[in-house]
């Protein structure tokens, strides 16, 4: 019994890695060359919004610092800002998920949407400290552009964290309790 | 109902913490990214490279059906201009007007030539939308790359500035990131006095998104139009004199009305960069 729990922890953690990092190759590699209207989206927040829903704040912490440290180096910054938010952001929706909220497209839609936009407004505070004579509407297009961008390309990670999360409950359903 | 601290979820959120402690610290410390950033990137490169690689490939095809009508755009554009300059070029006191540009230009590239440079290969791009950086596959280790050096491309077009030095790889900001400025020279002398011509060009967000820095606070006496050219002048001591930094598309007024500033596009395609030099060496004017 002990010996299959460790097998499911183990095959959980590792697909939950491949989605990480497959979701980081896109995120600083393939997406900068894809650039519409000049803009990157952001996949790795994303992608701890929905597994922190469908797995817990465990599973949702332990994401968030991994996909933080790597957010912070596709963004060629050090390791600090999105290690620190996206840990937050795991264990915040993971506990949200275990107490109040339903696991579902419509609440994965809104988190995507409530972390996408607390990650546009804390990627602009650097750039505000250094010019502060940016007009409000270029800082909020790029906010709004690159936050609807983003909400784009969760579609289809929404189908990766259901499938980790169906298959966790397939096989072992009290595991996020 | 459980309870919203558990001991895993201090754990958890202890360890983000403590990572991004030790990161301030080593960058307040020891100058550097630190040994977590260090050994992150270090682990991570091999993925990045591999899908650089990849995304390189699927960037031509992309590019070449998503640009289509940019291009028919840009076709229209270059007309509408080309039927501008026929107009200017039978004007002869313009042509020897940018003889006289083109003249001073050179002169100046052949009187501060001469510096020493570093190859180095991109690794990846930055993915924010807020900043203008990439990495290179060079760091204190295996060259003598130093943080503030100029980086420039094999034909002298600046790109941008080397910003943090890791063991075996180094970000470099570009023109268009807001961190970056650089003393520089129109390639104009209209108003007589060659001190009049030089002025600093920096990136601003605004037009980052364009692919645009700008020519901050030009001086009144100036005369500066759209098509003359901006290379550094070497003042300063960051940059060796002569890199071409771009050519000035527009002249604004600032709000308020009082001073001018200017658009420059620069001289390259940041997306076809493969390999860079960072200049070690250089002549000082000064």
């Amino acid at each position: 019994m002990i010996k299959k729990k460790r097998t499911v922890l183990v095959g959980t953690i590792l697909l939950h890695t491949l989605l990480i990092l497959l979701v980081y190759m896109f995120q600083g590699a393939i997406f900068p060359f894809l650039r519409i209207g000049g803009l990157v989206p952001l996949m790795l927040p994303v992608a701890v919004t929905g597994i922190a829903l469908y797995e817990g704040r465990d599973m949702g912490g332990i994401c968030g610092i991994f996909a933080g440290v790597l957010c912070d180096i596709s963004f060629n910054q050090p390791v600090g800002t999105f290690t620190v938010l996206l840990t937050l952001v795991g264990l915040g929706i993971g506990i949200l998920s275990e107490m109040i909220i339903l696991s579902s497209f419509v609440t994965y839609y809104i988190g995507c949407a409530a972390v996408l936009t607390v990650c546009a407004f804390v990627q602009m505070i650097p750039v505000i400290a250094q010019q502060n004579d940016i007009p409000s509407s270029i800082l909020m297009s790029t906010a709004i552009g690159q936050t609807t961008y983003s909400l784009i390309v969760a579609f289809p990670i929404w189908f990766f964290v259901r499938a980790l999360g169906k298959r966790r409950e397939r096989l072992s359903p009290a595991a996020r309790d | 109902m459980k309870a919203i601290f558990t001991r895993r979820t201090i754990i958890i959120f202890s360890t983000a913490l403590l990572l991004a402690i030790i990161s301030i610290v080593s960058i307040n410390v020891m100058s550097s990214s630190g040994p977590v950033t260090g050994f992150a990137n270090v682990v991570t490169r091999p993925v990045r490279e591999l899908a650089s690689t990849v995304a390189r490939a699927f960037g031509s095809i992309f590019s070449a059906i998503y640009d289509y009508e940019a291009q028919v755009a840009r076709n229209d554009e270059l007309q509408r201009r080309v039927a501008e300059l026929e107009a200017n070029y039978r004007e002869a006191h313009d042509l020897a007007e940018e003889n006289a540009m083109l003249r001073a230009l050179h002169d100046f590239r052949e009187r501060y030539s001469g510096y020493e440079s570093e190859m180095a290969s991109l690794s990846s791009w930055n993915s924010d939308n807020w900043s203008s950086t990439f990495v290179i596959n060079k760091g204190s280790s295996n060259s003598n790359i130093r943080r503030g050096m100029g980086v420039a491309t094999e034909y002298g077009a600046l790109i941008g500035q080397v910003f943090e030095v890791g063991a075996t790889e180094s970000t470099v900001i570009t023109v268009l990131d807001t961190k970056f400025s650089a003393a520089s020279f129109v390639g104009r002398r209209d108003s007589g006095g060659e001190e009049d011509s030089y002025v600093t060009v920096k990136g601003d967000y605004t037009y980052l998104r364009t692919g645009l820095l700008i020519l901050d606070t030009i001086n009144e006496d100036l005369i500066v139009r759209s098509g003359d050219s901006v290379v550094t002048s070497g003042y300063g001591g960051v940059f060796p004199p002569g890199l071409t930094v771009g050519t000035v598309e527009e002249v604004f007024r600032h709000a308020g009305g009082i001073g001018r500033f200017a658009t420059v596009r620069p001289n390259l395609e940041f997306e076809r960069l493969t390999t860079v030099f960072v200049i070690t060496e250089f002549e000082n004017p000064t």
